[in-house]
């Protein structure tokens, strides 16, 4: 095992490329810090209310919370530090230490992200498996480019959805509109599926062509979602400008590792597809996969608070939810939980139902996502992919 | 590129271009906009939250108590009217006058009485004032405007949350609900297994929905009425059709069976009255201000009375007449369209309905005069009382249950009175 990581950290020690790539996977964390921190302040909001959302994996986060403060700010910090330090050593050339304190860097990220549901997105999914991949994965020159157009597929497959096409789960209005817009969007699936696949050709012209739409078209979706998305894309597509540029002479060959990790990858994104048929419209099934802003859904949450002599029809809080989860299970699972014991403290709560039903923007069909009858004592429990049970 | 590379390049991006169109056909028809999202409120699924086979299994028809009174809303019901009442019991804050619509109106039978406010609240209180039991929307902000209708152990309401619940009567649990469109202001129709609602939408548009009433699953939505309705259905037995008015003056029918648009007539103003059916006609008042008679099979217009000042008030049927209300006036107009009588009422809010009551042979009428006081007269529309002399504006349909009167005042309590 110990040879195993030392080769990794060789292989990265004897890559001009990879050892930069290593920066520009650390400053994927200086650009979360700051849509955490001064961007957004979402960091120190999500640690220090009372009612966290918790992920499928860890139902208990509640118990942390909420953090003082002082706290949150100081954990922010840390994890800022974090990230100087692994660049420090990167800069100094200590790449033995760099490959640790990025391999806990990335595992400090998960456990933060760890802490609430909100913090779920894309834009943490991909850097973390591409750390990963850069971490313990043999021939990372070849496995990376891999995973990176593994990306960009799987992406594009979630989006052969009428939301996509015409541009419903746009956060924001796009500078372009109408039948050019939505030429534009089906162009963005032939990118993502079949012309990404570019980027590995033997033809030069042909790699930065597609590079060059890849980072347009990141561009693009700036004033749409965001600048915190692009930022991170940016900084993970500086991969393949480094390799193209930058020639190795020790390239190790590839390996069944390589190969295995490719295919545990895409697994994961076929689960959504296999066990779920709505995972669009719930976001079920995705807590390993991408989960893209591929549908827009509506729904309504509505809780029957039953009290003796009296009932309460509620709509229940949102709680500052994005576009992506806020119809998803696990997130009323947890307020659910919320409500239960908000309840209880009065002598006359008996018990709460709840219903969850969800649509999507572009279509009339409901569907009735959850529904929990006396959800207080017979409490709801949420599987590890994200289904709801009673 | 080698050839096998080339072909397979080529048919991916065949299967691309082939999934996409097929997924979406509209998209080589070169329109400007292929999909149209489809509006917020959608077709919401109905929720249920108890099994109704029991209570389906224990109830009888005959025991369905309508808004005025039966499914062609003739306005009357069976009773005893008292010559003088006095409070019995009051129930404080409980409208604020949230709204301008008339305030919900209650039914009452053994079990207790119903009625929803203007806060969101509907309330069961048994015959001492005592709540045994209320439901809370915090949705509908404007509260609940419609009578609900009690159905053996069923209990129907809609609310200005646009939901429609359905609700046992004894417990007050929550049977099923449907959020159906913005606002449900009307009142509701049971006929039979099912039924009948106007959904108000926003931008201002209507529909009429028929849900199964033990299960609250849609039958029929009927096309979109271009205006919201504040017009409760009447049901016309004769031709299978209900009839309402709506805000775009437009007086019309819809099959009961298909939801198919019957005849619609084209009135001067708004139609928000309940109309009244009796021997083919259908009988309405309308903003402009005129009391009007439609034939109810062609919705071909009969005659049309007019009236000192625009309207809500739905008629009534009284003696072989119909009696209807302005704010200033009760009018008594033969079925034939000739103006019998008229009585200085001052009914400023012109909201709240006239309630004939029928003991035997003999009818009289109950109403809302001088704004505040409930009133009565008999049927030749003389010997007007006053009952109750009220402190607060008044806009509730009055309702009759044994020897008690039961109405609210637009911005405060909810009074009892009983028979001295």
């Amino acid at each position: 095992m110990g040879s195993y990581l030392c080769r990794q950290i060789d292989e990265i020690k004897n890559s001009k490329a990879l050892t930069l790539f290593g920066a520009f996977l650390v400053f994927t964390h200086f650009a979360t810090w700051y849509f955490w921190g001064p961007a957004k302040n979402s960091f120190v909001k999500v640690f220090t209310i009372e009612n966290p959302i918790c992920w499928p994996y860890f139902q208990s986060c509640y118990l942390l919370r909420p953090l003082s403060l002082d706290l949150a700010q100081t954990l922010l910090w840390l994890y800022l530090g974090l990230a100087i330090l692994t660049l420090v050593f990167l800069v100094f050339k200590k790449i033995h230490i760099f490959w640790y304190m990025f391999f806990l860097l990335t595992v400090t990220k998960w456990l933060l992200v760890s802490q609430d549901y909100r913090f779920m997105g894309n834009y943490h999914y991909m850097p973390a498996i591409l750390s990963l991949v850069y971490l313990f994965v043999p021939s990372k020159r070849k496995a990376l480019p891999l995973f990176m157009i593994s990306f960009y597929v799987a992406a594009g497959l979630l989006k052969f959805t009428p939301e996509w096409y015409t541009g419903a789960t746009l956060l924001r209005p796009a500078m372009i509109q109408g039948m050019p817009l939505t030429w534009l969007l089906i162009y963005v699936i032939y990118l993502e599926i079949l012309l990404v696949w570019g980027l590995i050709h033997t033809s030069k012209w042909l790699r930065w062509i597609v590079f060059a739409q890849l980072i347009l078209f990141h561009a693009f979706s700036w004033h749409i979602v965001g600048f915190f998305y692009p930022v991170i894309m940016f900084n993970l597509l500086s991969l393949f400008p480094l390799i193209w540029l930058l020639r190795d002479n020790k390239n190790p060959n590839w390996s069944k590792i390589g190969t295995l990790s490719l295919v545990v990858f895409w697994c994961a994104q076929l689960i959504p597809f296999v066990f779920y048929k709505n995972s669009a419209l719930t976001g079920q099934g995705r807590i390993l996969s991408l989960n893209m802003l591929d549908a827009w859904s509506q729904c309504q949450s509505t809780a029957v608070i039953k009290m003796k002599d009296q009932q309460l029809l509620i709509n229940l809080p949102e709680k500052e939810l994005g576009v992506r989860i806020q119809c998803d299970p696990t997130v009323y699972v947890s307020i659910v939980r919320d409500e239960c014991a908000r309840w209880r403290k009065n002598p006359d709560f008996v018990d709460l139902d709840y219903v969850l039903q969800t649509k999507l923007k572009t279509n009339d069909s409901v569907q009735e996502v959850v529904k929990l009858i006396d959800a207080c004592s017979r409490p709801p429990k949420l599987g590890f992919l994200g289904e709801v049970k009673q | 590129m080698s050839l096998l590379k080339k072909y397979w390049y080529f048919f991916v991006f065949i299967g691309l271009t082939g999934k996409v169109l097929h997924d979406n056909p509209n998209l080589i028809s070169f329109a400007s906009r292929p999909i149209i999202i489809s509006a917020p409120y959608g077709i919401w699924p109905t929720t249920k939250y108890k099994d109704t086979t029991a209570l389906k299994a224990a109830n009888k028809q005959e025991e369905v108590i309508q808004f005025r009174g039966n499914v062609e809303r003739q306005g009357w019901i069976e009773g005893h009217l008292g010559e003088s009442y006095a409070e019995l019991w009051r129930f404080e804050n409980f409208n604020r006058q949230i709204h301008d619509a008339a305030k919900g109106s209650a039914v009452a039978d053994d079990s207790g009485i119903y009625i929803g406010s203007d806060m969101g609240w509907f309330y069961c209180f048994d015959f001492d004032g005592k709540i045994k039991w209320r439901i809370y929307n915090e949705l509908a902000l404007k509260g609940v405007h419609g009578t609900p209708i009690i159905d053996g152990d069923f209990l129907f309401y809609g609310d200005y949350a646009g939901y429609l619940h359905a609700v046992n009567k004894k417990t007050g649990e929550i049977l099923w609900q449907r959020f159906l469109g913005v606002t449900l202001g009307a009142s509701p129709l049971v006929l039979g297994d099912f039924i009948y609602a106007n959904i108000e939408l926003a931008p201002a548009d209507g529909y009429i929905a028929k849900l199964n009433k033990h299960s609250g699953e849609m039958v029929f939505k009927s096309h979109l009425i271009g205006e919201q309705s504040h017009s409760s259905p009447a049901y016309d037995d004769k031709h299978h059709q209900i009839i309402f008015g709506t805000n775009n003056n437009i007086f019309r029918s819809i099959d009961t069976e298909t939801g198919t648009f019957g005849w619609s007539y084209m009135a001067k103003d708004k139609v928000k009255s309940t109309p009244v059916l009796y021997q083919g006609k259908a009988y309405y008042t309308d903003w402009s201000p005129h009391l009007s008679a439609n034939n109810s099979q062609t919705g071909m217009l009969e005659f049309s009375v007019p009236l000192k000042s625009r309207t809500n008030s739905s008629p009534a049927l009284l003696k072989n007449t119909i009696v209807a209300m302005d704010k200033h006036q009760l009018y008594q107009i033969s079925l034939d369209g000739r103006l019998l009588k008229k009585l200085d009422v001052h009914n400023t809010s012109h909201i709240g309905s006239p309630l004939v009551v029928r003991d035997g042979n003999k009818e009289s009428l109950l109403f809302i005069c001088n704004d505040k006081d409930l009133c009565r007269t008999d049927a030749s529309l003389n010997n007007l009382k006053v009952l109750y002399k009220g402190t607060r504006l008044i806009s509730t349909v009055p309702f009759l249950y044994r020897n008690l009167v039961i109405s609210a005042e637009n911005d405060g309590a909810l009074i009892v009175l009983k028979a001295k």
